[in-house]
């Protein structure tokens, strides 16, 4: 759980940087606003999609189902 | 400050300009391009407005030009186009022009008549030479076979006895004949004349040129013997009916020897006129071939001005022109400065003048946008240009919708093969403007440039977040599931969440779901909550703009009769549905999945007013049937609201004002001639006015109708609330087609790619055949999955924009800013060229 939750942390930190404190640094022009907008349009849609993809996986309900040739590999592969 | 997020403010000015010095003044403002003139007369029939004899040496001018182009497309000139663009010239240029047009055109027209009379006499002499060499075998026939005799009878032997006669003479006419006509040539003879005349043929082996059309045409000389004159005139007329040429031909081999040598040397002679006739044409359109893109910019800008001219008012005085026009309150001052040097220009000393104008009208929509902006300004305006200073959806655009383009499209492969043609495309760009290509499918793509770069950016990024690169996955971070280490395996276990599961894959899909079997279960499930997610967020983003344009024109109640309700319907609803999903995501695990709600379930019992309790199971949250209950009377709560408040209060105003109207009335009659009813007074001109000035132009001037205002309140109130339904429902297609393309990348894979994989063979054959499957596999993924599934998920990108973002709060009832632009005019007439 606290793995999870450094995780969501640094995500959600990236997210907010970009979203949040990139777009004061914009440089000056006729189209800082513009650009502004799609810094922060850009890091909502990335940051909702990942939240979505992690949380959906945070406490799975279901387990996947393998083949037993998949669970060979897995376990020579995989399991370190 | 141009930015995208609002149409920019107009300004009507009118402008009067010296008549001398309009032409000059005209002229920048087109090479400006910022101004949009309005229609002065429109009600003046286009013969009839002041400069249309310009227009008419203009449309002159342009004749003769498109004569000269295609005279020189036909000689397979190169024309120079060096893409620059002359300034309009003056008008007194006109006519040099005009005179230097009239005689290339004369000069061309001269030649070319020449060209044809000497061709067609070099036809007629060729023929004649022909006829003369082929029918000289024919009479040597003759004279081998002992017939040569003139007077030999075409019965021979026989006629001489039978007839008795004196031996007559057999005459023959020869001609050419298109060797296509011939046989039908050749029976019409035989059954016209009963078999009585003899026909010999051979073909022209050289082709010979038509004249009038320039043609190849194969023909074949004829000759033909007949006895006596009555035959002769019915055979010269089958020739006549045939179009069969018919030339003299000397009876006695003296004298066709002696013809011979004469056509001979006369064709020699005509050669060389011809070739110098050629030649001299030719030198004619590669001088005019030069410069006849210059003159065509030129003519155009002039006929674009006197177009412009004709708008314009005269004034009483006949000395200055009026225009109207729109543009842009940011670009007074460049007006002001082109109107300056125009004037300048034309060496008028009264300066040229602009006024700005108030105006009830409502003024052209211009979004500016830069090379970037054009194409996501261009969706919009594609589905309705925006009215005058409402929220511009562009800017969002410009993310959300390569952004929903790329989760129905995710995979990473895929997006980077779509982010490397765009690449290249930004990146030659100007190469490619100069090539100024013909296809007009790369010419869409190409304009589409950065909207391709954006989608196939975030492909890249949604693919890596669904764990698909050309239907594979990668596992970077280490999967969350383990298995067993100690064998045997069984055929088929399902991992279980709650010993063989360590934690989430810290970014996208877990590789194991591209692996296991019941990949499509958890795939539907997640991404059918990411699209209702992502839908539902956009869909109040669209509301919350709403609020953005009452606020701009101030109509406040607007915000308190419509956003405030819709935006409560919309989260007691769907925003309540979001926040059960990510909930559930959190509160239950694999120990606990028996209690999990099903969320369907939990929104269909909100609607019902129902709650079902799951059997030995805790409620989702403390109170959550009441929670759920308040909700919904809430959300049935809001849709009275929507639909009567407005209404009633807009009818109750009306009243006011007509009792206000009344009330002004009835006081100037009975206080005519006082003062005291100026305050109520001012009151009602001010209402009249209103009425007067803004008649005919959107709602400002209409009366009032409170069935009308009723009825459209309804419309908008039912529209909205089925509408987020629906709308909710068909963000499910970002689901749908991102499944489709997933598993149709899947098949190709499994189908195509791996039949080669698992070739066995031969140390080299394997190789050569991976080599041809491969190329199978790529031409498949560009053309199915790229191109095709691009296409379509650009569609549904599109539909969720126009419709189900853009209806929240995009009227797009206004109409476009066209600028006066020699630019814009010399674009399209090029386009109309090819």
């Amino acid at each position: 759980m606290a793995h999870s939750f450094v995780v969501w942390l640094v995500f959600t930190l990236l997210w907010g940087a970009i979203g949040g404190v990139l777009p004061l640094f914009i440089p000056r022009s006729d189209n800082r606003g513009i650009v502004q907008v799609m810094v922060i349009t850009t890091a909502v849609c990335c940051y909702v999609m990942w939240l979505a993809t992690f949380l959906s996986q945070l406490n799975p309900l279901q387990g996947p189902q393998v083949s037993d040739v998949t669970q060979l590999l897995m376990s020579k592969n995989w399991n370190s | 400050m141009g930015t995208l997020f609002r149409s920019e403010q107009m300004t009507l000015c009118q402008l009067f300009l010296q008549s001398e010095a309009a032409y000059t003044c005209v002229s920048e403002l087109g090479e400006l391009g910022l101004a949009m003139f309005r229609d002065l007369n429109p009600d003046v029939n286009a013969f009839q407005r002041k400069f249309v004899n310009e227009v008419r040496r203009c449309d002159e001018m342009e004749r003769k030009l498109r004569f000269l182009e295609k005279e020189i497309k036909r000689d397979k000139i190169p024309m120079l186009d060096v893409g620059d663009n002359p300034e309009a010239p003056q008008p007194r240029e006109m006519i040099d022009l005009e005179a230097t047009f009239e005689k290339l055109e004369n000069e061309l027209k001269e030649v070319n008549t020449n060209a044809e009379a000497l061709k067609k006499t070099y036809l007629e002499l060729t023929e004649l030479k022909h006829i003369l060499k082929k029918t000289q075998t024919f009479f040597d026939e003759m004279q081998e076979s002992g017939m040569g005799d003139d007077s030999t009878h075409l019965l021979g032997d026989e006629g001489l006895r039978a007839g008795g006669q004196a031996p007559m003479k057999l005459g023959f006419v020869a001609g050419v004949i298109l060797r296509e006509r011939l046989n039908s040539f050749e029976r019409m003879l035989w059954r016209v004349c009963r078999g009585n005349v003899f026909l010999r043929q051979a073909e022209i082996e050289t082709p010979l040129e038509d004249p009038t059309t320039g043609d190849n045409v194969y023909k074949s000389v004829f000759i033909i013997f007949f006895q006596g004159e009555q035959l002769k005139t019915r055979v010269k007329k089958i020739c006549e009916g045939f179009q069969a040429t018919l030339y003299p031909c000397p009876e006695t081999p003296a004298d066709r020897r002696e013809m011979i040598g004469g056509v001979v040397s006369r064709i020699e002679d005509l050669n060389t006129v011809l070739s110098q006739t050629t030649e001299h044409r030719h030198r004619v359109l590669v001088a005019a071939a030069k410069n006849i893109k210059n003159w065509f910019v030129k003519v155009r800008k002039i006929k674009a001005i006197y177009h412009t001219l004709n708008m314009f008012n005269l004034d009483v005085t006949q000395k200055c022109l009026i225009a109207e026009c729109w543009c842009a309150l940011e670009d007074l001052d460049r007006i002001h400065n082109a109107l300056r040097r125009g004037t300048e220009r034309s060496g008028s000393s009264v300066p040229s003048i602009l006024n700005r104008m108030e105006t009830k009208e409502t003024p052209p929509t211009f979004n500016r946008t830069n090379k970037f902006t054009r194409g996501f300004q261009n969706i919009i305006n594609a589905y309705g240009v925006g009215t005058y200073r409402e929220v511009n959806p562009a800017p969002y655009t410009i993310i959300t919708f390569p952004f929903l383009f790329a989760v129905m499209f995710g995979d990473a492969g895929h997006g980077l093969l779509m982010t490397l043609f765009a690449l290249w495309m930004v990146l030659k760009e100007k190469g490619i403007i100069a090539q100024k290509s013909k296809n007009e499918i790369f010419n869409t793509f190409f304009n589409g440039r950065y909207i391709i770069l954006l989608m196939g950016l975030f492909s890249i990024y949604t693919g890596l977040i669904y764990n698909d690169i050309f239907s594979k996955s990668i596992n970077i971070f280490g999967s969350g599931w383990r298995v067993n280490k100690i064998g045997p395996y069984e055929k088929d276990i399902t991992l279980d969440p709650v010993h063989n599961y360590t934690g989430p894959y810290p970014f996208g899909v877990d590789p194991v779901w591209q692996i296991s079997e019941n990949k499509i279960v958890f795939l539907n499930s997640y991404k059918m909550k990411l699209s209702v997610i992502l839908g539902v967020g956009q869909m109040l983003f669209g509301v919350i703009l709403s609020l953005w344009n009452h606020r701009y024109f101030k109509n406040y109640l607007n915000i308190f009769c419509e956003f405030i309700p819709q935006i409560i319907f919309l989260l007691c609803l769907f925003g309540y549905m979001d926040i059960l999903i990510i909930a559930k995501w959190i509160k239950y695990s694999g120990a606990d999945s028996g209690c999990a709600p099903s969320i369907l379930t939990a929104v269909i019992n909100l609607c019902m007013f129902s709650f079902t309790k799951i059997e030995n199971c805790p409620d989702f949250y403390v109170g959550q049937e009441y929670v759920q209950k308040a909700l919904m009377i809430i959300v049935i709560v809001c849709i009275p609201w929507m639909l009567c408040l407005k209404p009633y209060i807009l009818v109750r105003q009306e009243g006011k004002k007509k009792f206000l109207i009344r009330a002004t009335q009835e006081n100037n009659s009975n206080q005519k001639d006082e003062h005291s009813g100026d305050q109520v007074n001012d009151v009602a001109v001010t209402i009249d006015g209103g009425h007067s000035m803004g008649g005919g132009h959107g709602e400002h001037g209409e009366e009032f109708d409170p069935m009308n205002t009723c009825i459209h309140q309804a419309i908008e109130t039912i529209e909205y609330c089925l509408g987020s339904i629906s709308h909710t429902a068909s963000y499910l297609r970002l689901w749908a087609l991102s499944l489709a393309h997933a598993e149709l990348s899947e098949v190709l894979w499994s189908m195509v790619m791996k039949i080669g994989l698992q070739k066995r063979g031969v140390w080299f054959t394997g190789g050569i055949i991976m080599y041809f499957i491969f190329a199978f596999w790529a031409v498949l993924t560009v053309g199915i999955l790229l191109i095709m599934e691009g296409l379509s998920a650009f569609l549904h990108a599109l539909r969720l924009h126009w419709v189900e973002f853009q209806s929240k709060f995009y009227k797009g009832a206004g109409y476009i800013f066209q600028p006066f632009s020699f630019e814009i005019i010399l674009d399209e007439a090029s386009a109309e060229e090819s």
